[in-house]
């Protein structure tokens, strides 16, 4: 019959394990480098696109109005994906959140899949409405300087795409991610509910 | 930047067995408390410019590490390990011995705690003082002494009824 005192002793007496500090400072530095060029080219990426839009606002003469609003509506878009995407990125890399109290840990956690549900439901229609309404008025002007059928397939090709983002992609992503973040809160409850006890 | 490494290495050695024994009395699995103590001092690294000016810098490092491996499931379910899953301990052939036994049917009995109380017990079995687990744990002094005392006695009784199998 063992006493804690000898099963303090038995931790002690274990072979500390060799470590190597250079090989993970190596690492460390790889991994910062790493995630700093994940957001680079996000971010590029981003500018990229509101560059091109910008680049055919100016070179080409639209003469409709709706056409102009159309590259206004896009262009927001483009800026709200881009600063989501940046807000999010921050958020999971904010490795001060790291430093909390555990259950101000969890906390943070479960406001990040808060916002994630916002995001991919609310903030994605208000973005896949946007983005419909934008194609629907740049196609106006399409319609009045090529055929009909051009129009239509056009138009028919790209509100098909967002469609099948909407129904199809967006909701298996949701769920995915859904169930992933409800077996992460789980876990982190049983935890929090440990810590209180 | 030189001298962040030299901190870093500093807090590195100081730290880095402790950090690893919570993972480890966590996870109870060796390959992942390396991958866990080594993300636990890649956001120290990241953090360090905020450490400078703390106290008692192996309070940040151990609540770090316990959000690290509170957060386990997430970084398990990412399976984002990719550099993080080469060891950066020294794998070699593990000694027999009865002492080696001991150790690992130890581990073994902390692995079967709950989540919070493996982490408090490696830092007491590690002799952390309680005002310092209180504070990385985020609970009173008080509540504490009683956990402990229950967990002491929670993990002797698994101990000796494992070693009797």
């Amino acid at each position: 019959m063992k006493e804690f005192d000898v099963l303090q002793n038995i931790w002690q007496d274990q072979q500390d394990p060799k470590l190597d500090q250079d090989e993970i400072l190596k690492r460390v530095k790889r991994s910062r480098n790493r995630l700093a060029n994940k957001l680079l080219i996000e971010v590029l990426f981003m500018s990229f696109a509101i560059a091109v839009l910008s680049y055919a606002w100016y070179m080409i003469p639209f003469r409709m109005w709706t056409t102009h609003l159309s590259l206004l509506i896009f262009m927001a878009c483009c800026l709200f994906v881009l600063f989501a995407q940046l807000s999010d990125y921050r958020r999971i890399h904010a490795e001060e959140d790291f430093l909390q109290k555990p259950e101000l840990y969890i906390q943070h956690l479960k406001n990040f899949k808060q916002e994630r549900h916002k995001l991919n439901t609310q903030k994605y229609l208000v973005y896949t409405l946007l983005l419909g309404l934008g194609l629907i008025l740049f196609f106006v002007e399409i319609f009045f300087v090529s055929s009909i059928w051009l129009t239509i397939i056009g138009l028919s090709l790209s509100v098909g795409w967002i469609l099948i983002c909407y129904f199809w992609l967006m909701r298996l992503y949701i769920r995915k991610e859904e169930h992933y973040l409800n077996e992460m809160i789980e876990q982190l409850e049983r935890l929090s509910k440990q810590f209180s006890e | 930047m030189v001298n962040k490494e030299k901190l870093f290495q500093e807090i590195f050695q100081a730290n880095s067995k402790k950090i690893y024994h919570l993972c480890y009395g966590y996870t109870g699995d060796s390959d992942t408390a390396n991958d866990l103590m080594q993300e636990t001092f890649l956001k120290v690294w990241q953090n360090l410019d905020k450490f400078r000016n703390q106290a008692m810098i192996s309070t940040w490092i151990y609540r770090i590490a316990v959000n690290t491996c509170l957060s386990h499931l997430r970084v398990e379910k990412r399976q984002a390990k990719d550099e993080l899953t080469e060891n950066i301990i020294e794998s070699k052939a593990e000694e027999f011995s009865e002492k080696n036994e001991q150790i690992a049917l130890l581990y073994r009995c902390i692995s079967k705690l709950e989540e919070n109380e493996r982490i408090i017990i490696t830092l007491v079995l590690d002799e952390v003082p309680y005002p310092e687990i209180a504070e990385i744990s985020g609970i009173s002094e008080g509540n504490l002494r009683v956990k402990i005392h229950r967990i002491k006695h929670k993990l002797t009784e698994l101990y000796n009824r494992y070693e009797r199998i």
